[in-house]
This record gives structure tokens, C-alpha cells and sequence, in this order.
């Protein structure tokens, strides 16, 4: 039955999922945030014998320059978490303001933006992050930075449907009518609406966007050697999937259950969140 | 109706010039050229020689000109030659369609088939376990990034099972069917993870949202029978968003399949434009992405009348 | 002495390192995994024409035109299909082609009559003409061929009668005959084929095999040239290289059996021990491996700092984790190349890591603790991130602070291109060349383009001097005492080899590893046994 309040724990056990992906989400964060108190070694250090099983000394193994496999995990989240943060603010700040601007404003200025947003959205998106790449030269910051360009378009059109509803509303008109500052209006009005689609599409393209430097360091791009990404790590330890499976596989569990935890984090803000759902009794 | 698309037709011309700026712009940014290309480091080559290659290739004319050269040949429907094997580009791309094309056809109905009952599954069963379960195996696909699962599948297949794709180049289904489909079936299976988890959401919160109005509710009050329920009201509305959200993975499916068709060894249009922006082919490139953002723009427009069929309340000014 | 570990727990073979450095000549390593000596020794009886085989090509040739391409993919794809007057046995000794046999009536003049009797693919008869259109094109200063460089000592080519040629050079040039075997800007085309065909994607030539199709990044179809001079070379009826750039379908395609031939690295090695019906050798190849440094930027002017990046390299880390132990140090000349190289042994007088003396020569050469090394490297051939990543790390160890930067290919060729020298140290490799000069002359003679900033009067001289020198004893003395110097010098920092290694079905016999990774002569004489 549609609910009144519920308490945080009981939400909690209605929604499994929502609960799995905090604890994902969770150890994520505190990996990145701890990672020099939890990492045994230093990441790029090349301590020991190339790629040694997993041991007491070296609990995830070492890769193929002797490096602590364990320490380039922990680390890697902390090169994740950049890399999510600093995309996705490029995406929302580039991106928000865009359909922010063009929603408020309409005509031309909306007609024009329009026509960026679909030629971003036209053009292949790893394509796009390639030849940005390309452009501004490698390297983790030109891989956020382009990943973040690319993300931009979809903020835009998250933020401008609302936008839009909410200044065609009369009550809006009779406040600009009146004179009521621009910011006023959007402080107001508008950010309320844009706020929830905003924070779950913010969730999910932060799990998507360490999907991107991941293929990116696939491609040779993204980040530099000898930093820990996990996508590095996933990319170059391939050629190792039978001969010593831990340089890749605990990298790319990583991946899959951070991805995974922001993925139900997400859903389940959504579910929280959007008004329509809400009426479902979720 | 007709005059909404005629209005969007129109908007393409803008679009596809946008475009082409763009893929231009960007390609002339990148540095190096072919020319740098075709030497490698290892041969020396006088400046005189290199000003023949460019010369031969185009390359000696200002930016603005050469833009325009190719823009002007687009519009007589010459999509240019490559730089690097003098082959036409729209030959190229005729000869690497059927192999995206298949890909993507292939990928994204299989996703259909396997996330629209995992979305259902898992919108119904909303608390409980089962939902849990159908969420998280939905997500899985989106979880890893794409060659990731091509190298498992490829692993998986080829070291346990004993299994490994015959035949020498890709044939056409048309032509051999069979040695078709197990040419392509690990790549559409990689292709199709990612759109798995994204079909699905899409499917549970539609059926979500159809599931909690009100006239759901009265039917439900009214004892109508669940499945009557689903069968009649709910799935017409719920496919609406999933047809819309099929329409962006066009993207995703022409342009980002490159990751597996590089796995695999699939020539297809999006490995041949990464190709050809590490060749610094600039006609292979610009001609692929235009391409590209032709189809997209059009599949979009496609999606949106169906979504205007599919849902009555929706009309286009 | 091949080591009995089990597969698969994470150790791979060293076995193999000994066994290479203990094979001082370029003789074959026999088969390390699956059916051993046997296969190698092919003495399953006469050779049986006839069949179809897919072979795995590990990189795109992108386009075929043997005169304008210079990357060595390019030629891995042409071949088979074009010949030059001279061609490289299996242990590369230089052998007849095109020409059946050569003099010199004096150093600077070389004849070569020509083979009778030889057909283009296109049925037209192979003549001095087509020698003499083909050599116009490449000695053309202003002309498209990449390789000119290699015939720069070439003054002309005349045409005797309809089959014989004359080659007349401006100072005796022994490099000569393996730049023509080499088929860099070598092969022979018809008369007329540039301006006639658009000889990227078409190939008239004379070789043994016909291309039927090339579709870029697929494949590369081939069949048995019926009216070959070689006759009854080839055995294969049909070829069909399948490009497969990543490895794990190549592993899968052998292990499958839907491949007959694939180019393996250690892993893959590794991988398909165990596997009885694919058979691996593996031998050193002239891809020798240096980091190239800067010679025109400060601090790299001064030798001394360049000696202690060479002090401060430890070449046998890099051997063990780059290349999982498959490979022989060497430099400047690569081993195995003739009897050109230096030993081992010679080598370690340079070779030895000495950190201690490398710091005190960064001091004398005023290099501050911690100072910036843009070491620049590029992805494109898989070896080159992981150098970059032990070599930094070696630099750390003599306080030297290397910053890698990973850049795609094409930005990489213009960051190293003269004049813009945009790096401290780069990662790179000299792939197959045709003569020891192929290996110094370009980049250490100041007045080449590559030299960037390195002059050294008496390397000059000996360049010179033994690039012209004919008697091979004299030549020899010369380019030893050339390598000591460039390795006092050291304008780069030399490396090693690596191994070509090749796994193929135990039914295909007859094919012989080539240490430049060419695979048109191996082909030329493999067979089904099946």
C-alpha cells in the first residue's frame, strides 16, 4: 500500500537491492578513500618475482613486473573515483547548463542547442572520445575530460525536459512577468525538478564512465603507465587469463561490482525519487 | 503527423553539416597525418618526396578549401577515396555494412528477447528475491566492459568447450548460414550484454510506472485475472520507452561495436573508422561518421512515429 | 633441457633463455611444445602438392603497393606475390631470383642477367624493361618510393639487352644485393603499372602466389601462381591469411584447428603447451630493441649522461618480465645478422648494470637528483609499454625521474619525426634489414635526417668507409669497430631481440622460419601432410 513513512530499516529490507548496491558502493568508497592505509605496497613498485600466485605476502598474486596485485586494486578504486567525479561533473556542469539554458530560454537559443545535443548524440560515441583523445594527447585527464564532453549531451536533455515543464507553467510566466531574477526562478522552481533525474542519471553514468576508461586503456588510450586503473590492469592482463588469471580477474571484479553497486544505487533512487514510481508503491 | 516529419527531415540537414564540421575539425586536430603514417620511422624520405605524396593525396590545399572540396562532392554523392588503398569509401562501407548491420540486428533482438521478461520479472516480483535476482542478472551484461566479456566468451569457448569458429572470413548468412552463425554468435552474445541491463531497466520502471495507475488499479480492484491485466493494459504502454531507448543504442551498436569487432577480427563500419583515424584516412573517416550519424539520426525518427503509434495521447505538432 | 612444470600455475618457462643464448648461430630452436624433433627435422617423405590452408596474419598490410608502403605489415602482405632481382634464404643468405646470376666488371658497375622465361600474373613476359621501369621510380628524387635510401648510392639503371640489366653506383656498394632481397621499395613491377593499375589493392608480380582478394582487416586470399619460374614451387593451392590482430583468436583458431599457421608471443606459447597436434619454434629475430634518446636536448648533448642511462639499464630485468625470458641482448647490430653482431660476451663490458657509476656520471654531467624524463612510447607493438614501464622504473633506481607518456601511432610518428624530436627517450625498434649499414647508417651519419644532433667524425668515417668497402673481412673489422664506439657513445640505448616464434598444425611441413619474419620463403616450400 502506498506508504506514509517508513523507517530506513525496514526500507531497507523491502528493497534488497537497493541494500546490496549501498554496501557495493560503500566498499568502493572506502577503498579509494583508505587506500593508503589498506594497500600493503606501493602500487607501481616492482617488489617482487613476476606474476606470482596468490600468497600470504601478496593476497590477490603479482603481475607481470612483480607488482602487488592486491595494492593496484586498492588503488585503482581511487583512480576510478577520479575518473567517475571528474567526467560526470564535466558532463553535468557542461551538459546541465546547456539544457538548463536552452529551457529556460527556447526559440533560437533552444533550436541551436538542440542541433549540438543531436550531433553529439550522432556521432559515435567512442569515436568521439578517441579523436578527443587524440586532439588533446593522452593521458587520464584528456580521457576524463573527453569522456565528460561525450556524457555532456545526456545531462542536457535529463535537465531540459523539466526545465522546460517547469517555465511554461503560469505561475512561473507571472513571476517573469513580475520581474523575478533568473536565478530567483531557477533556485526556485526549476532545480527541485531537475534535482531527481538529475542525481540517478549522475549515478549511472558514473558506473558508465569507468566502463569508458576502461575500453579506452583497451585501446591503448586513457591512463598513462604505470598507474593503476583497473581498466589497465583488465586491458593488459588479458594476454595472462590463462597462464595467471588473478592479474586480470580481481580488476575486473572490481569493475563489476562497483559498476554493479552504482547500477542498484541508482535504480533505486529512481525507484525513490520519480513520482510516477512512487505512486507504485515501491 | 506528416508535417512533424517533414519537420525533422529538414532539421537534418543542419545536423549532418554539424557533423561534418566536426569529424573534420577534430581529424585535422589529431596530429600526424598519412603521410607520417605510410613512413613509419623507418624509412627517409626527402622534403621534396613528401611534397608529392601530399600533393597526390590532396593534402596540399588550405583547410577551408579542402573542407569545402569534400563537402562538395558529398553533396554530388562522391563519398571521396581512402588515402591509404585508393579504394572508394562507399564501396568500403557497402562492404562492411552487412557485417554492422548483422551485429546489431542480431544483438539487439536478442537483448529484447532476454531483458523485456527479466524487466517484467523483475517489476512484478518488486520486493522480493526473484526481482533481486532478474535485476542483477540484467546488470550483469552492463557491468564488464564489452571486451571483456568478448575475451571471456572467446576463452570460455575455445579452452573448455574445444569450440572455435570455422571457416576463414566472415560469409555472408545469405550465402552460408550456418558457418554464419557461428562466426557471429560470440560476438552478438558480447555485443548484446550491455543492452541486456539497459532494455531491462527501461522495461521495469516503464512497467513500474503503467503498473501503478490508476486504471490498473481499478482493473485490479475489479478481480480482472493479473495476466489480463498485464496482457491488455500494461505491455502496450510499457513498450513504449524500451522502442525509444532502442533508437540511442543504434549509437552504441554502429560506433561502439568496435571493441568487438577488433576481438573477433569482424570487419565492420565501427572498426573500420577506428582504422581510419589511426591511418589518418580522413575521407574513410569522415565519410563512415557521416554515415553513421545519417543512419542514426533516421533510425530515431523511425522510433519516434512508432512512438507516436504506439501511444494515442502522443501528437506532433 | 625443456622445462617439465606443469602449465598453468603462473611461472613461465626459462628454459627456453638458456637454450637461445646458448645457440651462438642462427640455427633453428626445435619445437618446445607438443611433438618435439620429429616435425622439425621433416623427414616424413616427398612433398605433397595440392590443398587449401588459412594461415593467421597478426597485423593489416593495409595496402599492398611494395614501391610507396614502408611498414613491414605491408610487406608481410605482398610478399608472396612480387620477387626483386635477389631474394633471402631461410638463414639469410642471399640468394637467385629474378636475376639467375650477377658480376661486377668493376666495383661500381653490377650486372645481373636476368631468369628466361618468367611471367607477370597478368601473363606478360618479365624483361629488363620492367627492371629499368621499376628502378626509374625508385631513384627518383622527387618519386614515392619510401625506400629510396637504401639505393641511394645507385646512379642509374640501364637495360643491356631484354635480359640483362646493369646497375651503375657511384662508389662501390656492397649494401646492394640485400637491398634488392629485402624488397623494401625492391620488388619488380611491370612496365606501366603505376600509371595502369592502383597498385594498393592490385598486385601483378611474378612471385609464387596470386592474390585473388584483400579486404582490409580481414583477410588475404591467395592462390598458387600455376606459371611460376620456381615450378613445382609452391605446394599450397590456396592461402588464405586471415588477419587476426589479437591473439587470443589466434590461440583459438589453433587450438580449434581452424588455423594452420599463427605468429604466437611467450603467453601464447604458453598457452598451447600441452597442445600435441601444434607444433612452436621459436628463434632469435633481427627486431632488435633500443631506446632511441635525444641527442640535441640538454642534457642528452653530453655522453656522459647518455652512458649512465645505458649504466642504469639492467637488459637481463628487462629480458625477464618485457619478454618472459625470449630474448638475446644485443646491439647495435642485431644477433644472429650474419656475422656482423657482437657477442654476449663482447657486450657486457657495456652491458653490466652498474648504478653506482652510472649517479657519478649524471653528476659529472651536472643532471640534478630527480630530474624529468619524457619518455615517449607507443602501444602499437605490444613489447614497447612494458619497456617503457621497467626501463622507468630502472631509472628511478639512479634518481632519475621518467614520466611515461603512452601515445597512439600516428601521434607518435610526429612527436619522433625531424625536426620535431618531442621526447627525451623513446621506446622503438629496428625491424628486418638488409644489410648491417641498414642498421647504423641512418640516424648515427650527422648528416642524416634521424640523427638529431649526434655527430661523431670518426662514426662518420666509418660509415663511409665500410659501407663501400667490398672485401666482407675488411667490413666485418670495420663495423665492429663502429658498434664499440656507438656503445661508448651511446646515442641509444640497445636492448635486445626477441624471438620469432610460430606455431603450426603438425601437419604442415616444409616451412622454415625466417629471422626476419618474412613468411614468403617458408610458405613458398610448406606442404600438407594430410
Amino acid at each position: 500500500m502506498p506508504d506514509g513513512a517508513r523507517s530506513p530499516g525496514r526500507r531497507g529490507r523491502r528493497r534488497p537491492a537497493a541494500a546490496l548496491g549501498l554496501v557495493l558502493v560503500g566498499a568502493f568508497l572506502g577503498l579509494a578513500l583508505a587506500a593508503p592505509l589498506v594497500a600493503p605496497f606501493d602500487p607501481t613498485a616492482q617488489p617482487a618475482k613476476r606474476l606470482l600466485p596468490p600468497s600470504a605476502r601478496h593476497l590477490l598474486g603479482t603481475d607481470d613486473f612483480g607488482r602487488d596485485v592486491f595494492s593496484r586494486v586498492v588503488y585503482g578504486a581511487r583512480v576510478s573515483l577520479q575518473v567517475g567525479l571528474v567526467s560526470v561533473g564535466l558532463a553535468l556542469a557542461l551538459g546541465g547548463t546547456l539544457g538548463l539554458v536552452s529551457g529556460y530560454c527556447l526559440g533560437v537559443v533552444d533550436a541551436l542547442a538542440g542541433r549540438v545535443i543531436d550531433v553529439m548524440f550522432a556521432f559515435p560515441s567512442v569515436i568521439l572520445i578517441i579523436a578527443i583523445s587524440g586532439v588533446l594527447g593522452a593521458g587520464l585527464g584528456t580521457a576524463m575530460l573527453a569522456i565528460g564532453i561525450v556524457y555532456a549531451p545526456i545531462f542536457a536533455r535529463v535537465v531540459r525536459a523539466p526545465t522546460l515543464a517547469v517555465v511554461q507553467q503560469p505561475y512561473v510566466e507571472g513571476a517573469r512577468a513580475v520581474g523575478a531574477g533568473v536565478v530567483r526562478v531557477l533556485a526556485r522552481h526549476v532545480l527541485p525538478n531537475i534535482a531527481a533525474p538529475v542525481i540517478v542519471q549522475t549515478t549511472l553514468s558514473f558506473s558508465t564512465a569507468i566502463l569508458s576508461e576502461a575500453t579506452l586503456s583497451f585501446l591503448g588510450l586513457g591512463t598513462q603507465p604505470p598507474s593503476p586503473s583497473w581498466g589497465t590492469m583488465l586491458s593488459a592482463g588479458r594476454r595472462f587469463m590463462e597462464l595467471a588469471p588473478w592479474v586480470a580477474v580481481y580488476p575486473g571484479l572490481a569493475i563489476a561490482l562497483t559498476v554493479l553497486g552504482l547500477n542498484l544505487v541508482g535504480d533505486a533512487l529512481r525507484d525513490a525519487l520519480d513520482p510516477r514510481l512512487r505512486q507504485a508503491g515501491v | 503527423m506528416s508535417r512533424y516529419v517533414l519537420r525533422r527531415l529538414l532539421l537534418l540537414a543542419p545536423t549532418l553539416l554539424g557533423i561534418s564540421v566536426l569529424v573534420f575539425v577534430l581529424m585535422r586536430l589529431i596530429p600526424g597525418d598519412v603521410v607520417q603514417v605510410m613512413l613509419g620511422t623507418e624509412a627517409q624520405l626527402g622534403p621534396e618526396q613528401r611534397q608529392t605524396l601530399y600533393r597526390l593525396l590532396g593534402l596540399d590545399a588550405p583547410l577551408p578549401v579542402q573542407y569545402l572540396r569534400w563537402l562538395g562532392a558529398i553533396l554530388r554523392g562522391d563519398l571521396g577515396v581512402s588515402l591509404r588503398t585508393a579504394e572508394p569509401v562507399a564501396a568500403i562501407i557497402a562492404g562492411r555494412l552487412p557485417i554492422t548491420l548483422e551485429l546489431a540486428v542480431l544483438a539487439a533482438a536478442l537483448s529484447w528477447a532476454v531483458a523485456v521478461p527479466l524487466g517484467v520479472l523483475a517489476a512484478l516480483r518488486r520486493r522480493g528475491l526473484s526481482a533481486l535476482v532478474a535485476h542483477v542478472i540484467g546488470l550483469v551484461g552492463l557491468s564488464v566492459p564489452s571486451f571483456w566479456l568478448a575475451t571471456m566468451l572467446l576463452l570460455v569457448t575455445s579452452l573448455y568447450l574445444r569450440w572455435q569458429p570455422a571457416g576463414a572470413e566472415w560469409v555472408s548468412p545469405l550465402r552460408a548460414p550456418l558457418t554464419n552463425a557461428q562466426q557471429v554468435l560470440l560476438p552478438v552474445l558480447s555485443l548484446s550484454g550491455a543492452l541486456v541491463a539497459v532494455v531491462m531497466r527501461m522495461t521495469r520502471s516503464a512497467m513500474l510506472e503503467v503498473l501503478g495507475q490508476d486504471y490498473i488499479r481499478t482493473a485490479r480492484a475489479k478481480g480482472v485475472a493479473e495476466r489480463g491485466v498485464l496482457a491488455r493494459h500494461a505491455s502496450k504502454n510499457a513498450a513504449i520507452p524500451v522502442v525509444t531507448v532502442m533508437g540511442v543504442q543504434v549509437g552504441y551498436l554502429l560506433g561502439g561495436a568496435v571493441v568487438v569487432e577488433v576481438i573477433f577480427g569482424l570487419p565492420g563500419l565501427g572498426w573500420m573508422i577506428l582504422n581510419g583515424i589511426y591511418q589518418r584516412d580522413y575521407p574513410v573517416v569522415q565519410g563512415g561518421v557521416l554515415f553513421v550519424g545519417v543512419l542514426f539520426v533516421l533510425v530515431n525518427l523511425l522510433v519516434d512515429v512508432a512512438y507516436a503509434c504506439l501511444d494515442p495521447r502522443i501528437r506532433y505538432a | 633441457m625443456a622445462d617439465a612444470r606443469v602449465r598453468g600455475q603462473g611461472r613461465p618457462r626459462l628454459g627456453r633463455r638458456e637454450l637461445l643464448k646458448g645457440a651462438a648461430a642462427l640455427g633453428a630452436v626445435p619445437a618446445l611444445a607438443g611433438i618435439p624433433a620429429r616435425a622439425a627435422a621433416q623427414a616424413a617423405g616427398a612433398p605433397r602438392p595440392g590443398g587449401t590452408s588459412v594461415w593467421a596474419a597478426e597485423t593489416d598490410p593495409v595496402a599492398l603497393n611494395p614501391i610507396t608502403n614502408s611498414n613491414f605489415s605491408s610487406t608481410q602482405g605482398f610478399e608472396h606475390c612480387y620477387e626483386s632481382l635477389t631474394a633471402f634464404d631461410a638463414k639469410l643468405q642471399i640468394v637467385p631470383a629474378l636475376a639467375e646470376r650477377w658480376e661486377t666488371p668493376n666495383p661500381t658497375t653490377y650486372v645481373f642477367h636476368l631468369r628466361r622465361g618468367v611471367r607477370f600474373h597478368d601473363g606478360s613476359e618479365f624483361t629488363a624493361e620492367d627492371v629499368k621501369y621499376t628502378f626509374d621510380i625508385v631513384l627518383d628524387p622527387k618519386g614515392p618510393a619510401v625506400w629510396r635510401g637504401n639505393f641511394d648510392q645507385v646512379d642509374r639503371v640501364d637495360v643491356v639487352d631484354r635480359h640483362t640489366v646493369r646497375f651503375v653506383t657511384r662508389a662501390p656498394f656492397p649494401p646492394l644485393l640485400g637491398a634488392l632481397a629485402i624488397l623494401r621499395s625492391s620488388a619488380v613491377v611491370p612496365k606501366g603499372a603505376m600509371e595502369k593499375l592502383k597498385l594498393e589493392t592490385q598486385v601483378v608480380g611474378t612471385g609464387p602466389y596470386r592474390l585473388v582478394e584483400y579486404v582490409p582487416k580481414s583477410h588475404l586470399k591467395l592462390r598458387k601462381n600455376p606459371d611460376y619460374w620456381g615450378r613445382p614451387l609452391p605446394y599450397l593451392d590456396e592461402v588464405t591469411f586471415r588477419i587476426l590482430e589479437e591473439e587470443d583468436a589466434r590461440v583459438a583458431g589453433l587450438r580449434g584447428g581452424s588455423l594452420d599457421y599463427a605468429f604466437l608471443t611467450p603467453e601464447g606459447v604458453q598457452r598451447l603447451r600441452g597442445e600435441r597436434r601444434i607444433v612452436v619454434t621459436s628463434r632469435p629475430r633481427t627486431y632488435l630493441y633500443a631506446f632511441v634518446i635525444n641527442r640535441q636536448r640538454k642534457p642528452w648533448t653530453d655522453p656522459r649522461a647518455r652512458q649512465a642511462l645505458s649504466l642504469a639499464t639492467d637488459r637481463q630485468e628487462i629480458v625477464e618480465k618485457v619478454f618472459s625470458g625470449g630474448a638475446a641482448v644485443a646491439g647495435p647490430i642485431p644477433f644472429g645478422f650474419g656475422d656482423w653482431y657482437l657477442s654476449a660476451e663482447e657486450l657486457a663490458r657495456w652491458y653490466k648494470p652498474d648504478p653506482a657509476r652510472a649517479r657519478a656520471l649524471l653528476r659529472e654531467a651536472g643532471v640534478p637528483e630527480g630530474h624529468p624524463i619524457d619518455l615517449l612510447v607507443t602501444p602499437f607493438n605490444q613489447n614497447f609499454p612494458g619497456l617503457a614501464v621497467v626501463f622507468a622504473d630502472q631509472l628511478k633506481r639512479i634518481g632519475l625521474n621518467a614520466k611515461i607518456r603512452q601515445v597512439e601511432q600516428g601521434v607518435f610518428l610526429k612527436e619522433v619525426a625531424p625536426p620535431t624530436f618531442n621526447y627525451d627517450i623513446q621506446a622503438n625498434a629496428y625491424t628486418a634489414r638488409h644489410d648491417p649499414d641498414g642498421y647504423v647508417y641512418n640516424g648515427f651519419h650527422s648528416q642524416t635526417r634521424n640523427a638529431a644532433g649526434y655527430a661523431n667524425p670518426r662514426v662518420d668515417e666509418l660509415l663511409t668507409r665500410a659501407r663501400t668497402t667490398i672485401d666482407h673481412g675488411q667490413r666485418k673489422a670495420l663495423y665492429r669497430e663502429l658498434q664499440q664506439l656507438l656503445l661508448d657513445d651511446a646515442p641509444n640505448v640497445w636492448l635486445c631481440n626477441d624471438n620469432v616464434t610460430e606455431g603450426l598444425q603438425s601437419y604442415v611441413r616444409g616451412y622454415e622460419q625466417s629471422p626476419f619474419t618474412y613468411r614468403a620463403w617458408g610458405l613458398k616450400h610448406a606442404w600438407l601432410d594430410r
